[in-house]
Parts: C-alpha cells; sequence; structure tokens
C-alpha cells in the first residue's frame, strides 16, 4: 500500500476513525523561486546548477541579500525547507572573494556538526577550491587541531567546545579571531532556558574576544518555528537583526491526524495506553511498507516500543533489524549507522526521543507517529515535519496520553493548529550564569573601566569579585586573579555534564555499551533496574557511584523496571511576597530542589501490571532554583482530615504541572509543582511551583502574577471531569485515592481564588470530556 | 542597580566566603618595596628587575659552570635537537629561560608574574629575573625581556617548548606586543633530552629529581610549583616579601640547575667513548641516537649498555632494540646472536626473538623446517604464558603467528613435492 491507498484504508476503517478527534489536511504548496543575486559567484552557481537547482527559494535570496549588507539575520522555516543555503552560500562567497576571511558554525550538538561538515565537503568537492572544513569538538584528535586553528576556514563546533576549548585559548586562534566574517547558529531554537541563558553569554564573550582582534562578525540564525524568533535572536547576539520568515519553500502535501486512545473506564477516566495504540498503528504502517519514525517521550518507552515492534515484524517474518531506536545514550557510531540506515531504506521503523527532532540528516520518511504529545507545539510540528518532505504527501499522528495537557491538545486541535508556539524565553543576566561568564571573561581579557557586558551593573559586580579575590583592579583594569580555570567549572547544560558509562560485563571483554546524564543516572541505572538498549534488556549489577559507571548484564526477562523520584524543597532566599485579601499567602524566591530516588518497581510488558518493588539507596540530587510558592490560609482547609488535605493538595499538584505550560509556553518538563500538607517554611499547607534549571529562568516568576488565572483554569478542569474521585485528565488516580481528593481540590481552589480577579463563568465545554465510543 | 544586587550575589556564591574573612576593605595595595632588586623604569612603564652574576668557576651539584667552555660544537647540534647543522654558536648565543606562573593551567589568563633569563658572558653567568609586581607592570616586563631573548640565538628550557614558550607567546598577543620572540627553530627543552635517557632509571624527570639524582645537588630551601601561585597572591594582597624571596630563589635554582643539565649532556655527549655511565643512561642515550638516525652512535651505546648491563631488563631490552637495528641494516649475523642469546637467556616471554628467527629462516635461508621450529616454540611459550597469566596476550599475536604456521607447513609441503 502506498501512502493514498493507506489513508483510504483508515477512513474505511470505523474501528480506528471513531478515534479520531480531528483529521487536517495541509495542502501541498508551490514553491515561489527568485533568481540567483549577481554578486553570487559564478563557481558556487555552477555547482548548484549541476545538482538541478537553478534558481533559490525567496527566502533565501533574500537572507543572501541582508547577509550581504552585513546585516544579521534570523531565518525561520520549517524543516527541509533549505535553510542551509541560507548560511552556507554567503559563507562560501566571502571565501571565495577572499581567502583570509574565517567562519564559525555553533550546533547545540556534536552529530549535526558532523552532518553539516560532510554537506559542506561535498559542496566544496563540487567547486574544485581548497576551502578548508573543519569540526572542532572534543573528538578531535589533538594533533588535527594545531591544523584547524591555523588554517580552517570554516570551524564547525559547539557552545560547549567554544565556552572550554577555544575561547580561553584564544590567543591560538588569531587567524579565526582576527578574520572572523560569519558566525552561524543553527537550530537557535534549541537555546532556551539556562542552555540558551548560558549562550547568550557566550556570545557576549565571543564579541569581546572579536572586538580585541578587531574583528566584527555578521550573525546568521537558523531556529525552528517558535513564537518569538526576533526577540530571542536578538537577547542571544545582543544585537539587532532582521528577521525572514515567509517560507518559499514547496511544501507536500499532509495528513495530520489526532488520535484519542479510546476510553476503557469512563469512572476513572482511564483510556487505552497509548504506547499499545502506537504500536498497534506503526505496526500496521511498518507492515505495509512504508518508512516511519515514531516518537516517544523517554527513553524507556523508546526501548519498550522497538521490543514491541520487533516482535511484530518477526511474526510477518520481516528483519527485526529493520526496526531501531534512538536516542541519547547510544554511542556516536551506532547513530551514525542508524541514520545511514534510514537514509539508504534499509532501517523501515525507527523509533526515537526528541533526539531526531533536530536537522539530523535522515532523508525523508512517510510517516511519523507521536506518542505523546511532546509538550509542546514547536515540538511536535518539528516531529510531524520528520515525515514527508518537497514533494510527498505523508501522515503525521499525534497520539495523546491520558494528561491533562494531551487530552486538552487532541479535544481542542485549534490550540494546536490557530495557536502561536511557544515563546523561547532565556534570561541571560540571570546572576548565576552571568557571573559564571563575567568570570570566564575576565580569564579571557582583563575588563577595561566602563566596559559593559549585557549588563550596567557590571562594575557592581566586578567590585564584587574583587572583594573575593577572583579579581584584581589596577590600573583601570581588573585582572583575573585566582589559579583556577574558571570555564572548566561551568557546564552550559542546566546539569553537570558527566555522564555514567554502562558497561556490559556479560562479555568476556566487557564493553562500554552506553551512557547516560548524571541526574538521569539514579532513575535508570540503580541496581537491579532493567535497562533496555536496542530492544536488549540488561539488568544492573552494580553501580559505582563515585566512579560513574554501572555494570549491566545481558539478562531476558518479561518486565521492565520504573523508579520513584522522591522530590523535596527548602526555602533558601525571598525575594517577594504578598498577602492577598482572601487570605492567601503567596511568595517568590530561591529554593533548594532534592530529588532522590527511593524505589522501582518492575511492570510486566503487555499488560503492564505490577510484579513487585525493590528498594534504591542512592545519594540525592541537589538543584538550586528559583520558585514561587502559595500557602493555603488555615480557614479553607479548617475541617479537613489530614487525608483530605493531602488529596486535595496532590490534585492539585498534578494538575497545575500539567496546565501551567499552557499558560507560560514553555515545556511541560521545564516546570515542576510539588506541595507540602505542612510547609516547614510557613508551617501551613503549600503548593511550591519552580523552575526545572538551576538558577531559574523566569517561570515561577510569571506564575507568582498570574496565579489567579491558572488556579481557575484547574477549577474549571476539575468541575468538568466527569471522573468520580480522580482521572488521568483532571488530578489523577493517585490524589484520587486519598480521600476525597478531587471534591478537597476543588474545595481549596475554591477557597483561595479570587473571584474578583477571575474572567467569571466558566468556558463550561473548554476542558470538557467528551465521551466517545 | 538592581536592588539587593550584593545580597543576591552573596547567596549564589556562598563557596567563597571562607575568603573573604581577612579583607579590610580595599583590597588593592601598591607595592613599594623591590623585592632585592632594582625597580626599571623603561619606554612601557616600571617593573622589578634581579641582576645576578655567578662566576664562571661556580659548580651546581657536581658540574662546575666552566667546563661549558670545552663544548665542542656544532656536532651535537642533533643531540639536542636542533635543525640547523652548520650554525656554529658561541656560548654567549644562549639563553635560559623560566617563568613562574599565576596559575597552572594554560590558557589566555594564566600571566608570567616573573620571568628568569639565563646568559653567559665573557667572564660570567648572569641571571635577569623581571618580575611584575602588580598587573599593570606586565606590560613593561614583557617589552623588556624581548631584547635578551631576541638577541641571543638559542633558547634552552625545560618543558619550556609546551609550558613557558607558549605562555609568553599568549601574553604578547593579549598585550598588543609584536613581532614577539623569535626562537621557535632554536629552541632546546632539556625535559625531552632527559626523558629520553632518565625515564627508565628515574621515577620522575622533574627537574627537582634530576639535580638530585644527576648532578648531585640538594636545594636547602625550596618552594614546590603547585603553591607558587598562592604565594603571588598573597604578595598582592599584603606586600610581604619574605615569601617571594623565596619563589625569586627558587626560580634563579631553576635556571641554574638548567645551565647544569646542559653542560652535563653536552658532556655525555661528548666523552661519550671516555665515560662511565649506568647501563640504563646509556639505554637511553643509544634511544636518543636511534631516533636522530645514528646508527653508529646507537649501536655502540646499546654494546655500551649490554656491557654494563646490571639489570636484566636493560639489558634484554637493549640487545632486542640493536638486534632491530641491526636487522634494519641487514646485519643478519649479530643479529641472529642477539636473538638466540634473548631466547636462551630471557625467560619464556621471549616471544619477539623467536618469531625474529622464524622471520629470517623462512624469508632469508628457505629453510622451513627451521623457520618452523622457532613458530613452534613461539606458540608453545604463547599458550602456556596465557595460561599461567589467565591474561589474554592479544588473539591478534596469536593469531597471527598461527597464520604464519599454517603458511610455513604449507611452503614446506610444497618444497618436499617438488623434490
Amino acid at each position: 500500500m502506498n501512502i493514498d491507498q493507506l489513508v483510504e484504508f483508515i477512513k474505511n476503517d470505523l474501528g480506528f476513525m471513531k478515534n479520531i478527534t480531528h483529521w487536517e489536511i495541509i495542502e501541498p504548496r508551490k514553491g515561489i523561486y527568485s533568481p540567483f543575486p549577481g554578486f553570487l559567484s559564478s563557481k558556487i552557481v555552477r555547482v548548484l546548477r549541476n545538482r538541478g537547482i537553478d534558481s533559490l527559494f525567496c527566502h533565501q535570496a533574500l537572507a543572501l541579500d541582508i547577509i550581504n549588507e552585513c546585516k544579521n539575520v534570523v531565518i525561520v522555516t520549517p524543516t527541509a525547507s533549505g535553510k542551509t543555503l541560507c548560511y552556507n552560500l554567503p559563507v562560501l562567497n566571502e571565501i571565495l572573494k577572499n581567502n583570509d576571511a574565517r567562519s564559525l558554525y555553533l550546533f547545540p550538538t556534536k552529530a549535526l556538526s558532523q552532518d553539516q561538515v560532510s554537506e559542506l565537503h561535498e559542496m566544496i568537492t563540487l567547486m574544485d577550491t581548497d576551502i578548508k572544513t573543519y569540526t572542532y569538538d572534543g573528538d578531535t584528535p589533538t594533533n588535527a587541531r594545531k591544523t584547524i586553528r591555523q588554517a580552517g576556514h570554516i570551524v564547525v563546533t559547539n557552545p560547549d567546545m567554544l565556552h572550554s576549548g577555544i575561547m580561553p585559548h584564544h590567543t591560538k586562534w588569531v587567524k579565526l579571531f582576527e578574520n572572523l566574517k560569519f558566525v552561524v547558529i543553527d537550530e537557535m531554537h534549541t537555546y532556551r532556558g539556562v542552555f540558551g541563558s548560558h549562550m547568550a553569554n557566550v556570545i557576549r564573550r565571543l564579541k569581546r574576544i572579536c572586538n580585541f582582534y578587531g574583528s566584527d562578525p555578521t550573525f546568521i540564525c537558523c531556529s525552528a518555528t517558535i513564537a518569538n524568533p526576533l526577540e530571542l535572536a536578538q537577547k542571544i547576539i545582543g544585537e539587532p537583526i532582521s528577521l525572514i520568515d515567509e517560507n518559499g519553500a514547496p511544501v507536500g502535501g499532509k495528513h495530520f491526524i489526532f488520535y484519542n486512545p479510546p476510553l476503557v473506564n469512563r469512572e476513572l477516566g482511564i483510556r487505552r495506553s497509548s504506547l499499545l495504540e502506537t504500536k498497534k498503528i506503526a505496526g500496521q504502517f511498518i507492515g505495509n511498507g512504508l518508512q516511519s519514525i515514531i516518537f516517544a517521550r523517554s527513553r524507556l518507552t523508546v526501548e519498550v516500543l522497538v521490543t514491541y515492534l520487533r516482535e511484530l515484524v518477526k511474526k510477518k517474518q520481516g528483519d527485526p533489524k529493520g526496526i531501531r531506536g534512538y536516542r541519547s545514550g547510544y554511542l556516536p557510531t551506532e547513530r551514525r549507522q542508524i541514520e545511514k540506515g534510514l537514509r539508504e531504506g534499509s532501517i523501515l521503523g525507527v523509533v526515537s526521543t526528541n533526539a531526531l527532532e533536530l536537522g539530523i540528516d535522515i532523508g525523508s520518511l512517510e510517516t511519523a507517529i507521536i506518542c505523546g504529545y511532546p509538550g509542546s507545539i514547536a515540538s511536535t510540528w518539528q516531529q510531524a515535519g520528520r515525515a514527508g518532505r518537497r514533494n510527498s504527501t505523508s501522515i503525521a499522528i499525534l497520539v495523546a496520553s491520558s494528561n491533562p495537557l494531551d487530552q486538552y491538545t487532541i479535544q481542542h486541535p485549534e490550540y494546536f493548529l490557530e495557536g502561536s508556539p511557544e515563546c523561547g524565553l532565556i534570561s541571560p543576566n540571570n546572576l548565576h550564569i552571568l557571573l559564571s561568564h563575567i568570570k570566564c571573561a575576565a580569564f579571557e581579557l582583563p575588563f577595561e573601566d566602563g566596559e559593559q557586558f549585557g549588563v550596567e551593573t557590571l562594575s557592581e559586580i566586578l567590585f564584587y569579585l574583587e572583594e573575593h579575590r577572583i579579581i584584581r583592579h589596577v590600573g583601570n583594569r581588573w585582572y583575573w586573579m585566582a589559579e583556577n580555570f574558571p570555564a572548566a567549572d561551568i557546564s552550559l547544560r542546566s546539569a553537570s555534564e558527566d555522564n555514567f558509562i554502562i558497561i556490559d560485563i556479560s562479555l568476556p571483554k566487557p564493553r562500554v555499551i552506553g551512557e547516560v546524564d548524571s541526574f538521569s543516572a539514579p532513575m535508570i541505572l540503580h541496581e537491579e533496574a532493567i535497562y533496555i538498549h536496542g530492544g536488549i534488556q540488561f539488568q544492573v549489577e552494580r553501580l559505582d557511584f563515585e566512579e560513574k559507571k554501572a555494570y549491566v548484564r545481558k539478562v531476558d526477562v518479561d518486565y521492565y523496571t520504573d523508579a520513584n523520584l522522591a522530590v523535596d524543597l527548602k526555602v533558601l532566599d525571598v525575594f517577594d511576597n504578598e498577602d492577598m485579601e482572601n487570605g492567601l499567602f503567596k511568595a517568590y524566591g530561591e529554593v533548594m530542589v532534592t530529588a532522590l530516588v527511593t524505589m522501582f518497581k518492575k511492570i510486566k510488558f503487555n499488560t503492564h501490571e505490577n510484579l513487585g518493588w525493590g528498594r534504591v539507596h542512592l545519594p540525592e540530587m541537589e538543584m538550586h532554583t528559583s520558585a514561587c510558592w502559595f500557602s493555603i490560609p488555615e480557614d479553607v482547609v479548617g475541617g479537613f482530615s489530614q487525608d483530605e488535605i493531602q488529596g486535595g493538595l496532590m490534585g492539585i499538584a498534578n494538575l497545575m504541572g500539567q496546565i501551567c505550560p499552557i499558560f507560560l509556553m514553555c515545556d511541560a518538563r521545564d516546570i515542576n509543582v510539588i506541595y507540602h500538607t505542612r510547609s516547614p517554611f510557613t508551617r501551613k499547607p503549600t503548593l511550591y511551583i519552580y523552575d526545572s534549571y538551576p538558577g531559574g529562568i523566569g517561570l515561577s516568576d510569571k506564575v507568582y502574577h498570574i496565579y489567579n488565572e491558572i488556579f481557575d483554569r484547574c477549577r474549571e478542569v476539575i468541575l468538568n471531569c466527569r471522573c468520580i474521585d480522580g482521572c488521568p485528565a483532571c488530578i489523577g488516580p493517585a490524589a484520587g485515592e486519598q480521600g476525597q481528593g478531587k471534591d478537597s481540590a476543588f474545595k481549596i481552589l475554591g477557597g483561595i481564588l479570587d473571584d474578583s480577579q477571575s474572567k467569571g463563568e466558566a468556558k463550561n465545554d473548554f476542558f470538557q470530556l467528551p465521551f466517545q465510543g | 542597580m538592581i536592588p539587593n544586587l550584593r545580597e543576591r550575589l552573596r547567596t549564589i556564591s556562598s563557596n567563597y566566603h571562607s575568603r573573604v574573612e581577612d579583607i579590610d576593605g580595599k583590597t588593592t595595595r601598591p607595592a613599594h618595596g623591590s623585592l632585592g632588586g632594582h625597580i626599571i623604569e623603561t619606554r612601557w612603564g616600571k617593573h622589578v628587575l634581579k641582576r645576578t652574576e655567578v662566576p664562571l668557576g661556580y659548580s651546581y651539584g657536581n658540574i662546575p659552570f666552566e667546563r661549558v667552555t670545552h663544548i665542542n660544537n656544532p656536532v651535537e647540534h642533533k643531540w639536542f635537537g636542533l635543525n640547523d647543522d652548520d650554525y656554529r654558536y658561541n656560548i654567549t648565543d644562549l639563553v635560559f629561560l623560566d617563568t613562574e606562573t599565576t596559575g597552572l593551567s594554560r590558557g589566555a589568563g594564566t600571566l608570567a608574574f616573573m620571568v628568569g633569563l639565563g646568559y653567559f658572558n665573557e667572564h660570567c653567568f648572569v641571571i635577569e629575573q623581571h618580575i611584575m609586581r602588580d598587573f599593570d607592570e606586565e606590560f613593561s616586563m614583557l617589552n623588556s625581556i624581548l631584547n635578551t631573548l631576541n638577541n641571543r640565538k638559542i633558547l634552552i628550557s625545560f618543558n619550556g617548548k609546551s609550558y613557558d614558550y607558549p605562555l609568553l607567546e599568549n601574553r604578547m598577543i593579549i598585550n598588543h606586543i609584536s613581532p614577539h620572540i623569535n626562537h621557535k627553530e632554536f629552541h632546546i627543552d632539556l625535559l625531552h633530552i632527559a626523558r629520553r635517557i632518565w625515564s627508565t632509571m628515574l621515577e620522575s624527570c622533574s627537574l627537582i629529581s634530576l639535580e638530585k639524582n644527576v648532578l648531585e645537588k640538594h636545594r636547602a630551601i625550596d618552594i614546590p610549583g603547585r603553591d607558587i601561585p598562592g604565594v603571588y597572591y598573597k604578595y598582592l594582597q599584603d606586600r610581604d616579601e619574605a615569601a617571594m624571596n623565596i619563589v625569586i630563589e627558587h626560580n634563579s635554582n631553576d635556571i641554574l640547575a638548567m645551565v647544569a643539565l646542559f653542560i652535563k649532556l653536552a658532556c655525555m655527549y661528548k666523552d661519550h667513548r671516555t665515560s662511565h655511565l649506568h647501563c640504563q643512561e646509556w639505554f637511553g642515550m643509544a634511544k636518543s641516537f636511534e631516533a636522530q638516525g645514528d646508527d653508529e652512535m646507537s649501536s655502540y651505546c646499546y654494546t655500551k649498555s649490554i656491557e654494563t648491563g646490571s639489570t636484566p631488563y636493560t639489558g634484554m631490552a637493549a640487545r632486542n632494540r640493536l638486534a632491530m637495528l641491526y636487522k634494519r641494516r641487514g646485519q643478519w649475523k649479530p643479529a641472529i646472536k642477539l636473538w638466540k642469546y634473548m631466547v636462551d637467556h630471557g625467560g619464556n616471554f621471549m616471544i619477539t626473538p623467536l618469531i625474529e628467527i622464524a622471520k629470517y629462516y623462512e624469508h632469508h635461508e628457505q629453510n622451513y623446517e627451521k623457520a618452523l621450529k622457532y613458530t613452534d616454540k613461539a606458540i608453545k611459550r604463547l599458550t602456556h604464558m596465557r595460561i599461567a597469566r589467565n591474561a589474554p596476550y592479544g588473539m591478534d599475536g596469536i593469531n597471527e603467528i598461527r597464520h604464519r604456521k599454517k603458511r610455513l607447513e604449507r611452503k614446506r609441503k610444497s618444497v618436499n613435492e617438488v623434490f
């Protein structure tokens, strides 16, 4: 069956159709073209023509014009719209004109850098010129580094390497910094939150160094669709920038299908598992020979789905190797192999986390199945965009899980289809981050009196550091005066960069099979955990926490493990607080969040029944971040039993964790909500909302101000949910089990809501769960 | 100004609170003293220069400095890793360099706060120590060392190729001093040469270790290198010169030790026919000569090492390398003799000589019978060793030998068929 036949087939499958809440047809669109601009070298034009490109898309031509005037530009167009040419052409054109010109390409991951270099090499080979392009990252051999520093026309790297491997050694890169014409920042939308706030400071440092060597590079940024590309780009590069967001590339037709698994228990609001539904749909697509990508939200789901799909393929006498998993933790060689298999068609199905969401070249697939709402509109479009490129029809299916955000999206496709995608929020002046980079910058070059570094308070911070003997002020300059190398202690990504490595000891010669970041390690690699890698099960025999090594052995069992994370929070400092008229107390400040894995459950494949549990003894992980909190006045919970308070707070916390992202335009993972039935800090029942990033990125600050709208929306969801006492689509089943959770949550919300502020009448069916089937 | 910025800074940087206690307000205190040297005013500012003259009659450890005049150049150019064979230098063309730095990491922000230079003139050895008493004196200091450095053709350092030299280069770039130092081609890094000779004999090839074990010198007062940045930072705060004087002495001692080591190495080369060296030193020298392509000197030193051999390891290692050297030159007889000696006296771990002998019989004598005999022996020893040590020797190794055996058996068979 081809795509069109499959579409017809699905339309006639009533059992399938009754679960579909919306079927969006995106019409194919023709491209809008512009001729090659006159300033583009004939050498380049010839190569493009030989590759069958006779003109540019209008957005490419516009980008070239703007860049030709040495103006910064940010290009926001969908996947496969030829964004890379927007920067490769001006860069190559410049080097052909001036052989000394240098460019720096920044990609968020190493995999993307390697992709980029192979594409550039191809073009340069066709052009038959001597333009040297190199990746420079942690994997670059030492003996090649000197050549790259001296001779690389185009240096492709990532922000982490720029931060700790290039800028602190800028004197070795004189040629690059003296002649830097272009800085390319691709996948700009990934620079959000802490990573983005670091990135903005890395660019501040870069510009300082360029200024020292007398260069003034033009910035070319590319981004997937987000709500505020211009604002984000301006914040990252700290300069005015022009926006191009009109796509001139042709778009193939697409069927975007919203699929809600059927209810299996109305009272409890339980639907069929999105994972099992995804398995069914993917099995059908792959069984019909359609190359498919399946996106899952967690590494665990990826592996479970790979296992299921391989079984299905095996039953049909297919080759189980045609199904692969793809996620962080796979080693680079394995990933390259999978990407190649996808391009060549030897791999029919790949199950991935959002790792494949970014612009890694895997060719065009025919269908994309998204298991669980990815948490943001931008991500969903990126994932759906993996199916179907310019000239062919494709299918994308979103399979909803039971949680409120998924249910909201699946039943209100207009929120998704018409709504604005998320904002890329960063706060480069987050003091924690800013201070780190001021130290790095002082190490790189002494600050001059009156110099700026993004903030007006620089001199005050420098004075502070001087008092602590980190910096010394003498002769109008501020010198670094500590023995250590500041960049070494500062990681641009939120958690520690030291990954845990996973060693398979079932072989006579132990072998490293993967790695996991240190924040996730206690969840995934605790002793007795079943670690699934490439569909093969391993059991963790020993976790050496100090050495960051997990020793695993191959096993064949019919269950997987899932660890419980216990989170607690301590208030460190209060920035602002207010007693509301109705007795609610709200505050905003800094907190220390601790996370501890205490136990794990064994869950049987397919039936998902609980087979037992075990304890985990591992150290706590700590995070310093910002939070806001709300203390419930005594009279609101006056007559409540302890269980009722607990159930109510747990329910509100669960629900808020799902609802906040709608208001904050952020990913559900960016924010967390926990509660204390009696807070040691406020001595009252308290709800805490904190940013899941060290230092915080301003999300909880926003909640502090718009809390009433959020509480109001939460109350509506509860009011309109027809389950009896808590279901996954409202306060969660566990909260319901704690005596009268749904009822107490509703009463508490009623007690703390300021109705004079809320919009009054409930938007009745807005959050209502329609019963189907 | 952000309200309570200081408060917030304090909460997020609690880790350096311990360092604050002894601070009383303003911390930048200008220096008045001259650290036992003179404050010099230059075109570029000012800094401290301490100049010391050391008479030629001076000895550092067991090395009298006047032996420097006996150095017979340019024959030892290669020995010191220099390229230019024709250039004949005078003793006054040498300049010794050692820096003391504000940190141990490499990176643009690590400074040399003291640059020690040493050179010979007609009647003595001069040590010039340029010291910046604060960061604003760096410019003057760096500019001032350029003359002394660039007027002398050959730079001598200890680990300077990867540390002192690039660090000074960094600082010149950051201070916009250009053109700067020009010693790239004529740079003798004594660490590299010392390592080749003494790395098997000494636990550490640090200057201090070489000084103690090779030059027989013991410093009365010294400071470990890793403590030096801390001393400087303390001096910036309290301007107490006592601890800094120890660093100054450390620096001048390092320079003197380099001179002594240089003379020692030059003499080892010059007097190799008459010297009495340890077998490991002979071995190290032989390796150095071999690396330079001087087979004659190299085989002489290997032989010396074997003759003076008191440690079995060095004896066997020297025989192994000497045999390979003979093999490379096609001198099969002495090579075979050495291999056979190794097979008989070297114990069960001697696999390489067996293979080499087998190769010889296979390819040069076409004596497959003998070649097989030695191959079998190698397989037997290897198997024995694998069991005995319960460690994989490397499957590639044994597979290669088995492959050789098969080939030999095939060749033997075809030879037998012909006859």
